[in-house]
Protein backbone atom coordinates (compact mmCIF):
# COMPACT_ATOMS: atom_id res chain seq x y z
CA UNK A 1 0.00 0.00 0.00
CA UNK A 2 0.86 3.41 -0.70
CA UNK A 3 0.06 7.03 -0.38
CA UNK A 4 0.16 9.42 -3.76
CA UNK A 5 1.00 13.22 -3.25
CA UNK A 6 -0.22 14.20 -7.10
CA UNK A 7 0.13 17.19 -9.00
CA UNK A 8 1.05 19.51 -6.43
CA UNK A 9 1.45 22.80 -6.87
CA UNK A 10 2.30 25.69 -4.51
CA UNK A 11 3.21 29.26 -4.80
CA UNK A 12 5.07 30.25 -1.73
CA UNK A 13 6.43 34.34 -1.32
CA UNK A 14 5.92 34.82 -5.17
CA UNK A 15 7.96 31.82 -5.81
CA UNK A 16 6.81 28.95 -7.82
CA UNK A 17 8.37 25.82 -5.46
CA UNK A 18 6.09 22.70 -6.50
CA UNK A 19 5.05 22.74 -9.68
CA UNK A 20 3.36 19.60 -10.77
CA UNK A 21 5.22 17.49 -7.95
CA UNK A 22 4.48 13.82 -7.84
CA UNK A 23 6.03 11.90 -4.37
CA UNK A 24 4.32 8.07 -3.63
CA UNK A 25 5.09 7.33 0.24
CA UNK A 26 4.94 3.57 1.00
CA UNK A 27 2.93 2.60 4.08
CA UNK A 28 4.86 1.45 7.19
CA UNK A 29 8.09 2.75 5.84
CA UNK A 30 10.51 5.58 6.94
CA UNK A 31 10.37 7.43 3.81
CA UNK A 32 13.53 9.96 3.62
CA UNK A 33 13.76 13.03 1.33
CA UNK A 34 16.76 14.42 1.27
CA UNK A 35 17.53 18.31 -0.07
CA UNK A 36 19.29 21.09 0.31
CA UNK A 37 18.66 23.79 2.66
CA UNK A 38 15.66 26.25 1.58
CA UNK A 39 13.90 23.81 -0.75
CA UNK A 40 10.45 23.84 0.65
CA UNK A 41 11.35 20.39 2.57
CA UNK A 42 9.14 21.71 5.13
CA UNK A 43 6.55 23.35 2.94
CA UNK A 44 5.53 20.12 1.26
CA UNK A 45 5.30 18.39 4.88
CA UNK A 46 2.87 21.83 5.53
CA UNK A 47 0.89 20.76 2.31
CA UNK A 48 0.28 17.37 3.45
CA UNK A 49 -0.98 18.49 6.97
CA UNK A 50 -2.68 21.38 5.73
CA UNK A 51 -1.06 23.97 7.62
CA UNK A 52 -0.17 25.82 4.46
CA UNK A 53 -2.58 24.46 1.83
CA UNK A 54 -1.39 23.81 -1.67
CA UNK A 55 -2.71 25.75 -4.34
CA UNK A 56 -3.84 22.72 -6.34
CA UNK A 57 -2.98 19.04 -5.67
CA UNK A 58 -4.75 15.16 -4.78
CA UNK A 59 -3.26 14.14 -1.64
CA UNK A 60 -6.63 12.85 -0.99
CA UNK A 61 -5.15 9.72 -0.05
CA UNK A 62 -3.59 11.69 3.30
CA UNK A 63 -7.29 13.55 4.07
CA UNK A 64 -8.27 10.84 6.66
CA UNK A 65 -5.19 10.48 8.40
CA UNK A 66 -4.08 11.57 11.86
CA UNK A 67 -0.15 13.20 12.17
CA UNK A 68 1.92 13.46 14.63
CA UNK A 69 5.34 15.95 13.94
CA UNK A 70 8.31 15.71 15.82
CA UNK A 71 10.01 19.75 14.85
CA UNK A 72 13.22 20.81 14.40
CA UNK A 73 12.63 22.64 17.91
CA UNK A 74 10.65 20.60 20.79
CA UNK A 75 8.18 22.66 20.64
CA UNK A 76 7.12 21.91 24.17
CA UNK A 77 4.86 23.88 26.13
CA UNK A 78 6.93 25.53 29.17
CA UNK A 79 4.49 25.19 32.14
CA UNK A 80 3.86 21.33 31.56
CA UNK A 81 6.35 19.34 33.23
CA UNK A 82 7.64 15.95 30.40
CA UNK A 83 4.51 13.89 31.27
CA UNK A 84 2.42 16.51 31.19
CA UNK A 85 3.23 17.72 27.73
CA UNK A 86 2.86 14.37 26.81
CA UNK A 87 -0.57 13.91 28.23
CA UNK A 88 -1.15 16.58 26.94
CA UNK A 89 -1.71 15.55 23.05
CA UNK A 90 -3.33 12.15 24.27
CA UNK A 91 -6.16 13.83 26.39
CA UNK A 92 -8.57 13.82 23.94
CA UNK A 93 -8.36 10.42 22.61
CA UNK A 94 -8.10 8.24 25.38
CA UNK A 95 -9.67 7.81 29.09
CA UNK A 96 -7.60 9.36 31.79
CA UNK A 97 -6.56 5.88 33.04
CA UNK A 98 -5.43 4.93 29.42
CA UNK A 99 -4.11 8.12 28.85
CA UNK A 100 -1.54 7.98 32.32
CA UNK A 101 -0.41 4.33 31.60
CA UNK A 102 0.54 5.49 27.78
CA UNK A 103 2.29 8.36 29.04
CA UNK A 104 4.24 6.06 31.47
CA UNK A 105 4.96 4.09 28.69
CA UNK A 106 6.40 5.97 26.43
CA UNK A 107 8.66 7.99 29.19
CA UNK A 108 10.27 5.11 30.20
CA UNK A 109 10.92 3.88 25.99
CA UNK A 110 12.71 7.36 25.69
CA UNK A 111 14.65 7.05 29.03
CA UNK A 112 12.97 10.14 30.95
CA UNK A 113 10.95 8.13 34.05
CA UNK A 114 13.48 10.24 36.74
CA UNK A 115 12.54 13.50 35.04
CA UNK A 116 8.68 12.71 34.60
CA UNK A 117 7.83 15.94 36.68
CA UNK A 118 10.82 18.13 35.37
CA UNK A 119 9.27 21.51 33.48
CA UNK A 120 11.30 21.74 30.21
CA UNK A 121 13.18 24.51 31.50
CA UNK A 122 15.12 21.90 33.96
CA UNK A 123 16.42 19.38 31.30
CA UNK A 124 18.49 19.96 28.10
CA UNK A 125 17.64 20.06 24.72
CA UNK A 126 18.25 16.56 24.09
CA UNK A 127 16.03 15.58 26.71
CA UNK A 128 13.89 17.94 25.51
CA UNK A 129 13.97 16.00 21.97
CA UNK A 130 13.47 12.75 23.51
CA UNK A 131 9.86 14.35 24.98
CA UNK A 132 8.75 15.58 21.80
CA UNK A 133 9.46 11.57 20.09
CA UNK A 134 7.79 10.55 23.33
CA UNK A 135 4.76 12.84 22.31
CA UNK A 136 4.68 11.71 18.57
CA UNK A 137 4.68 7.79 19.61
CA UNK A 138 2.79 8.13 22.27
CA UNK A 139 0.11 9.89 19.69
CA UNK A 140 -2.47 7.69 18.05
CA UNK A 141 -1.06 8.54 14.36
CA UNK A 142 -1.30 6.99 10.97
CA UNK A 143 1.51 8.95 9.86
CA UNK A 144 4.54 10.46 11.53
CA UNK A 145 6.49 13.63 9.95
CA UNK A 146 9.65 14.36 10.68
CA UNK A 147 11.04 17.72 9.65
CA UNK A 148 15.17 17.74 10.95
CA UNK A 149 14.49 16.71 14.18
CA UNK A 150 18.01 15.89 14.75
CA UNK A 151 19.26 19.13 13.23
CA UNK A 152 20.70 21.09 16.23
CA UNK A 153 22.13 17.81 18.50
CA UNK A 154 25.91 17.41 19.15
CA UNK A 155 27.01 14.14 17.07
CA UNK A 156 26.88 11.95 20.36
CA UNK A 157 23.43 12.97 21.35
CA UNK A 158 22.47 12.51 17.85
CA UNK A 159 24.01 8.78 17.79
CA UNK A 160 21.95 8.46 21.07
CA UNK A 161 18.50 9.97 19.98
CA UNK A 162 18.39 8.19 16.64
CA UNK A 163 19.03 5.06 17.73
CA UNK A 164 16.48 5.75 20.45
CA UNK A 165 14.00 6.74 17.67
CA UNK A 166 14.47 3.69 15.59
CA UNK A 167 14.13 1.29 18.82
CA UNK A 168 10.57 3.10 19.12
CA UNK A 169 9.68 2.79 15.27
CA UNK A 170 10.84 -1.00 15.01
CA UNK A 171 8.35 -1.77 17.76
CA UNK A 172 5.68 0.73 16.68
CA UNK A 173 5.36 0.62 12.55
CA UNK A 174 4.27 3.58 11.26
CA UNK A 175 4.18 5.39 8.00
CA UNK A 176 7.44 8.06 8.20
CA UNK A 177 8.05 10.83 6.52
CA UNK A 178 11.34 11.92 7.03
CA UNK A 179 13.14 15.21 6.64
CA UNK A 180 16.80 15.97 5.70
CA UNK A 181 19.77 17.37 4.61
CA UNK A 182 22.10 15.38 6.23
CA UNK A 183 23.15 12.51 3.75
CA UNK A 184 24.31 10.55 7.04
CA UNK A 185 20.62 10.34 8.75
CA UNK A 186 19.17 9.85 5.68
CA UNK A 187 21.28 6.62 5.01
CA UNK A 188 20.89 5.43 8.56
CA UNK A 189 17.30 6.17 8.81
CA UNK A 190 15.66 5.78 5.31
CA UNK A 191 13.98 2.79 3.93
CA UNK A 192 13.30 4.54 0.80
CA UNK A 193 15.27 7.81 0.21
CA UNK A 194 14.14 10.37 -2.10
CA UNK A 195 16.75 13.25 -3.48
CA UNK A 196 15.17 16.33 -4.51
CA UNK A 197 16.78 19.01 -7.25
CA UNK A 198 18.58 21.62 -6.01
CA UNK A 199 16.75 24.35 -8.37
CA UNK A 200 12.68 25.08 -7.77
CA UNK A 201 10.28 24.26 -8.62
CA UNK A 202 11.39 21.06 -7.17
CA UNK A 203 11.33 17.88 -8.81
CA UNK A 204 12.66 14.34 -7.66
CA UNK A 205 16.59 13.39 -9.08
CA UNK A 206 16.66 10.33 -8.19
CA UNK A 207 15.36 7.83 -5.77
CA UNK A 208 17.03 5.05 -3.36
CA UNK A 209 15.94 1.58 -1.51
CA UNK A 210 17.95 0.53 1.43
CA UNK A 211 16.77 -2.96 1.78
CA UNK A 212 18.93 -3.77 5.27
CA UNK A 213 17.46 -2.87 8.31
CA UNK A 214 18.27 -0.20 10.22
CA UNK A 215 19.57 -1.51 13.00
CA UNK A 216 21.80 -3.36 11.30
CA UNK A 217 23.19 -0.58 9.57
CA UNK A 218 26.98 0.31 10.97
CA UNK A 219 29.11 2.85 10.09
CA UNK A 220 31.59 0.81 8.06
CA UNK A 221 28.57 -1.36 6.42
CA UNK A 222 29.64 -1.71 3.26
CA UNK A 223 26.20 -1.10 1.85
CA UNK A 224 25.36 1.53 3.81
CA UNK A 225 29.12 3.23 2.45
CA UNK A 226 28.19 2.76 -1.07
CA UNK A 227 24.39 4.58 -0.80
CA UNK A 228 26.11 8.00 0.87
CA UNK A 229 28.52 7.78 -1.46
CA UNK A 230 25.76 7.94 -4.33
CA UNK A 231 23.76 10.41 -1.81
CA UNK A 232 26.88 12.83 -1.90
CA UNK A 233 27.11 12.60 -5.51
CA UNK A 234 23.51 13.26 -6.29
CA UNK A 235 22.34 15.91 -3.85
CA UNK B 1 20.42 21.58 57.04
CA UNK B 2 23.85 23.00 55.56
CA UNK B 3 21.36 24.42 52.70
CA UNK B 4 18.48 25.41 54.68
CA UNK B 5 21.22 27.84 56.81
CA UNK B 6 22.98 29.00 53.83
CA UNK B 7 19.32 30.00 52.47
CA UNK B 8 18.18 31.57 55.80
CA UNK B 9 21.42 33.78 55.91
CA UNK B 10 21.11 34.83 52.51
CA UNK B 11 17.86 35.95 52.63
CA UNK B 12 18.49 37.56 55.91
CA UNK B 13 21.06 39.50 53.79
CA UNK B 14 19.44 40.24 50.96
CA UNK B 15 15.60 40.51 52.19
CA UNK B 16 15.69 41.15 55.51
CA UNK B 17 18.60 43.26 55.92
CA UNK B 18 18.24 46.21 53.49
CA UNK B 19 14.00 45.88 53.52
CA UNK B 20 14.43 47.41 57.84
CA UNK B 21 17.43 49.43 56.83
CA UNK B 22 15.72 51.20 53.95
CA UNK B 23 12.64 51.48 56.29
CA UNK B 24 14.74 52.87 58.95
CA UNK B 25 15.94 55.39 56.00
CA UNK B 26 12.35 56.44 55.68
CA UNK B 27 11.28 56.85 59.04
CA UNK B 28 14.50 58.72 59.61
CA UNK B 29 14.14 61.26 56.59
CA UNK B 30 10.24 61.68 57.87
CA UNK B 31 11.75 62.84 61.17
CA UNK B 32 14.42 65.19 60.01
CA UNK B 33 11.76 66.47 57.75
CA UNK B 34 9.58 67.08 60.59
CA UNK B 35 12.11 68.59 62.78
CA UNK B 36 12.61 71.22 59.83
CA UNK B 37 9.20 71.89 59.57
CA UNK B 38 8.94 72.30 63.54
CA UNK B 39 5.41 72.17 63.57
CA UNK B 40 3.07 69.04 65.05
CA UNK B 41 0.06 70.56 62.87
CA UNK B 42 1.69 70.56 59.52
CA UNK B 43 4.00 67.99 59.74
CA UNK B 44 3.48 65.21 62.03
CA UNK B 45 6.46 63.45 63.58
CA UNK B 46 6.85 59.40 63.14
CA UNK B 47 6.09 58.23 66.64
CA UNK B 48 3.52 60.90 66.67
CA UNK B 49 1.84 59.20 63.64
CA UNK B 50 2.28 55.46 64.87
CA UNK B 51 0.28 56.57 67.99
CA UNK B 52 -2.12 57.58 66.33
CA UNK B 53 -2.24 54.22 63.80
CA UNK B 54 -2.57 52.90 67.03
CA UNK B 55 -5.38 54.67 68.84
CA UNK B 56 -7.35 54.19 65.25
CA UNK B 57 -6.27 50.65 65.35
CA UNK B 58 -8.02 50.31 68.53
CA UNK B 59 -11.05 52.19 67.58
CA UNK B 60 -14.71 50.14 67.25
CA UNK B 61 -15.15 51.00 63.52
CA UNK B 62 -11.63 50.45 62.22
CA UNK B 63 -12.37 47.48 60.62
CA UNK B 64 -15.28 48.39 58.97
CA UNK B 65 -13.05 51.27 57.38
CA UNK B 66 -10.50 49.48 56.04
CA UNK B 67 -12.30 46.43 55.22
CA UNK B 68 -14.93 48.28 53.07
CA UNK B 69 -12.48 49.79 51.10
CA UNK B 70 -10.50 46.55 50.81
CA UNK B 71 -14.49 45.19 49.09
CA UNK B 72 -14.78 47.99 46.98
CA UNK B 73 -10.38 48.03 45.72
CA UNK B 74 -11.24 44.24 45.19
CA UNK B 75 -14.39 44.50 43.17
CA UNK B 76 -13.25 46.65 40.84
CA UNK B 77 -10.04 44.65 40.61
CA UNK B 78 -12.20 41.77 39.95
CA UNK B 79 -14.40 43.33 37.17
CA UNK B 80 -11.37 44.64 35.32
CA UNK B 81 -9.53 41.32 35.56
CA UNK B 82 -12.59 39.47 34.52
CA UNK B 83 -13.58 42.09 31.24
CA UNK B 84 -10.05 42.61 30.72
CA UNK B 85 -9.17 39.20 30.07
CA UNK B 86 -12.29 38.62 27.88
CA UNK B 87 -12.22 41.46 26.17
CA UNK B 88 -8.05 41.03 25.74
CA UNK B 89 -9.33 37.96 23.81
CA UNK B 90 -11.65 39.12 21.74
CA UNK B 91 -8.98 41.62 20.58
CA UNK B 92 -6.16 39.61 20.62
CA UNK B 93 -7.60 36.98 18.34
CA UNK B 94 -9.65 39.20 16.07
CA UNK B 95 -8.28 42.40 14.67
CA UNK B 96 -11.58 44.17 13.43
CA UNK B 97 -12.72 44.13 17.18
CA UNK B 98 -9.09 45.52 18.34
CA UNK B 99 -9.91 48.07 15.84
CA UNK B 100 -13.26 48.63 16.68
CA UNK B 101 -12.67 48.97 20.16
CA UNK B 102 -9.08 51.17 19.75
CA UNK B 103 -11.18 54.77 20.25
CA UNK B 104 -13.06 53.62 23.52
CA UNK B 105 -9.81 52.87 24.53
CA UNK B 106 -8.30 55.85 24.31
CA UNK B 107 -10.91 57.74 25.84
CA UNK B 108 -10.68 55.52 28.78
CA UNK B 109 -7.15 55.51 29.11
CA UNK B 110 -7.25 59.32 28.81
CA UNK B 111 -9.78 60.68 30.63
CA UNK B 112 -8.81 62.81 33.77
CA UNK B 113 -9.69 59.97 36.78
CA UNK B 114 -11.10 63.20 38.87
CA UNK B 115 -13.28 64.05 35.74
CA UNK B 116 -14.04 60.23 35.81
CA UNK B 117 -14.65 60.35 39.79
CA UNK B 118 -17.23 63.57 39.56
CA UNK B 119 -19.46 61.84 36.47
CA UNK B 120 -19.20 58.93 38.59
CA UNK B 121 -20.65 60.80 41.79
CA UNK B 122 -23.65 61.96 39.65
CA UNK B 123 -24.33 58.25 38.23
CA UNK B 124 -23.66 55.72 41.30
CA UNK B 125 -24.56 55.34 44.41
CA UNK B 126 -21.47 56.59 46.95
CA UNK B 127 -20.83 52.97 47.62
CA UNK B 128 -19.94 52.50 44.21
CA UNK B 129 -18.50 55.23 42.81
CA UNK B 130 -15.02 53.94 43.93
CA UNK B 131 -15.71 50.08 42.81
CA UNK B 132 -16.35 52.09 39.46
CA UNK B 133 -13.37 54.63 39.20
CA UNK B 134 -10.79 51.82 39.89
CA UNK B 135 -12.87 49.97 37.21
CA UNK B 136 -12.06 52.42 34.70
CA UNK B 137 -8.74 52.70 35.85
CA UNK B 138 -7.75 49.35 35.91
CA UNK B 139 -9.35 47.61 32.95
CA UNK B 140 -7.42 49.07 30.43
CA UNK B 141 -4.10 47.38 31.59
CA UNK B 142 -5.18 43.94 32.21
CA UNK B 143 -6.85 44.34 28.68
CA UNK B 144 -3.61 46.01 26.96
CA UNK B 145 -1.38 43.23 28.37
CA UNK B 146 -3.73 40.39 27.66
CA UNK B 147 -3.87 41.54 23.89
CA UNK B 148 0.14 41.69 24.43
CA UNK B 149 0.13 38.35 25.99
CA UNK B 150 -2.11 36.85 23.25
CA UNK B 151 -0.52 38.38 20.01
CA UNK B 152 2.79 36.97 21.43
CA UNK B 153 1.73 33.52 22.00
CA UNK B 154 4.06 31.33 20.27
CA UNK B 155 2.54 30.26 17.01
CA UNK B 156 4.45 27.31 16.94
CA UNK B 157 2.68 25.69 19.76
CA UNK B 158 -0.44 26.40 18.24
CA UNK B 159 0.36 24.85 14.78
CA UNK B 160 1.96 21.40 17.03
CA UNK B 161 -1.51 21.59 19.10
CA UNK B 162 -3.51 21.39 15.35
CA UNK B 163 -1.17 18.80 14.32
CA UNK B 164 -2.33 16.79 17.36
CA UNK B 165 -5.87 17.92 16.83
CA UNK B 166 -6.25 19.83 20.31
CA UNK B 167 -10.16 20.59 21.05
CA UNK B 168 -10.41 25.01 21.07
CA UNK B 169 -11.05 24.98 24.41
CA UNK B 170 -7.96 23.43 25.37
CA UNK B 171 -5.73 25.54 23.73
CA UNK B 172 -7.42 28.25 24.51
CA UNK B 173 -6.84 27.30 28.29
CA UNK B 174 -3.65 25.13 28.47
CA UNK B 175 -1.42 27.10 25.51
CA UNK B 176 -3.05 30.64 25.13
CA UNK B 177 -3.71 31.43 29.05
CA UNK B 178 -0.78 30.21 30.56
CA UNK B 179 1.25 32.26 28.18
CA UNK B 180 -0.46 35.15 29.34
CA UNK B 181 0.99 35.27 33.12
CA UNK B 182 4.13 36.56 32.85
CA UNK B 183 2.44 39.37 30.99
CA UNK B 184 -0.62 39.47 33.51
CA UNK B 185 1.22 39.47 36.48
CA UNK B 186 3.20 42.68 35.84
CA UNK B 187 -0.28 44.14 34.76
CA UNK B 188 -2.42 43.01 37.28
CA UNK B 189 0.32 44.06 39.97
CA UNK B 190 0.06 47.79 38.66
CA UNK B 191 -3.61 47.30 38.09
CA UNK B 192 -4.17 46.81 41.84
CA UNK B 193 -1.68 48.97 42.89
CA UNK B 194 -3.45 52.29 40.98
CA UNK B 195 -6.71 50.67 41.26
CA UNK B 196 -6.54 50.91 45.26
CA UNK B 197 -5.12 54.86 44.71
CA UNK B 198 -8.19 55.49 42.72
CA UNK B 199 -10.50 53.96 45.42
CA UNK B 200 -9.32 56.17 48.24
CA UNK B 201 -9.41 59.61 45.99
CA UNK B 202 -12.79 58.22 44.61
CA UNK B 203 -14.11 57.70 48.38
CA UNK B 204 -12.87 61.30 49.18
CA UNK B 205 -15.34 62.75 47.07
CA UNK B 206 -17.82 60.32 47.20
CA UNK B 207 -17.98 59.74 51.06
CA UNK B 208 -19.47 56.40 51.58
CA UNK B 209 -20.64 55.82 55.28
CA UNK B 210 -17.24 53.10 56.10
CA UNK B 211 -14.17 54.38 54.18
CA UNK B 212 -10.23 55.54 53.90
CA UNK B 213 -11.08 57.71 51.97
CA UNK B 214 -13.74 59.27 54.30
CA UNK B 215 -11.86 59.17 57.15
CA UNK B 216 -9.51 61.05 55.72
CA UNK B 217 -11.60 63.85 54.57
CA UNK B 218 -13.12 64.33 58.02
CA UNK B 219 -9.91 64.00 59.87
CA UNK B 220 -9.10 66.72 57.45
CA UNK B 221 -11.64 69.11 58.24
CA UNK B 222 -11.17 68.53 61.80
CA UNK B 223 -7.56 69.46 61.56
CA UNK B 224 -6.29 66.61 62.88
CA UNK B 225 -2.83 66.01 60.47
CA UNK B 226 -2.05 63.21 62.80
CA UNK B 227 -5.00 61.16 61.71
CA UNK B 228 -4.53 62.37 58.08
CA UNK B 229 -1.13 60.85 58.38
CA UNK B 230 -1.86 57.56 60.33
CA UNK B 231 -5.05 56.42 57.19
CA UNK B 232 -1.83 57.28 54.86
CA UNK B 233 0.34 54.74 56.37
CA UNK B 234 -2.52 52.09 57.02
CA UNK B 235 -3.28 53.03 53.29
CA UNK B 236 0.18 52.11 52.19
CA UNK B 237 0.47 49.20 54.14
CA UNK B 238 -3.18 47.91 52.25
CA UNK B 239 -1.43 48.62 49.13
CA UNK B 240 2.08 46.95 49.86
CA UNK B 241 0.46 43.67 51.36
CA UNK B 242 -1.62 43.55 47.95
CA UNK B 243 1.56 43.69 46.28
CA UNK B 244 3.40 41.18 47.95
CA UNK B 245 0.60 38.57 48.41
CA UNK B 246 -0.19 39.39 44.22
CA UNK B 247 4.03 38.98 43.70
CA UNK B 248 3.38 35.66 45.92
CA UNK B 249 0.56 33.74 43.84
CA UNK B 250 2.25 35.04 40.97
CA UNK B 251 6.09 33.58 41.27
CA UNK B 252 3.24 30.19 41.79
CA UNK B 253 1.75 30.32 39.15
CA UNK B 254 4.85 30.96 36.56
CA UNK B 255 7.16 28.48 38.72
CA UNK B 256 7.83 26.67 35.39
CA UNK B 257 9.38 29.16 34.04
CA UNK B 258 13.17 29.68 35.37
CA UNK B 259 13.35 32.95 33.95
CA UNK B 260 10.34 34.69 35.42
CA UNK B 261 11.95 36.81 38.43
CA UNK B 262 9.98 38.73 41.01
Amino acid sequence: MSLKIKNLKKVYADIQIFNDFNLEIEEEKITCILGVSGIGKTLLLNTITGITPADSADISDFSCKTFSYIFQEPRLLRWKTVYGNILFALKDFYSGKEARNICNKYIDIVGLTKFKNYYPAAISGGMEQRVSIARAFAYPSNILLMDEPFKSLDFRLKKNIISTFINLWDSDRRTVIFITHDIEEAAFIGDKIFILSNRLPVHIKKELNIDIPQKERGRDNKYILKIKKSLTENL
Amino acid sequence: MKISTIKIKTFLKKEGFYNTLSFILLVLVWKIISLLVGSEIIFPSPEDTFVSVFKLFKSSEFFLVILSSIKRGFFGFLISLVLGIIFGFLAGFNKTFRKIFEPFMIVIRTIPIIALILIALIWFKADNVPIFASFLIAFPIIYVNTVEGIRNTDIKLIQMSKIYNIRKLRVITEIYLPSLFPFLISAVSTAVGTGWKVVIAAEVLSQPKYAIGTSLQTSKIYLNINDVFAWIIIAIFIGYIFERVIRLIGNRLVKWNKDYVS
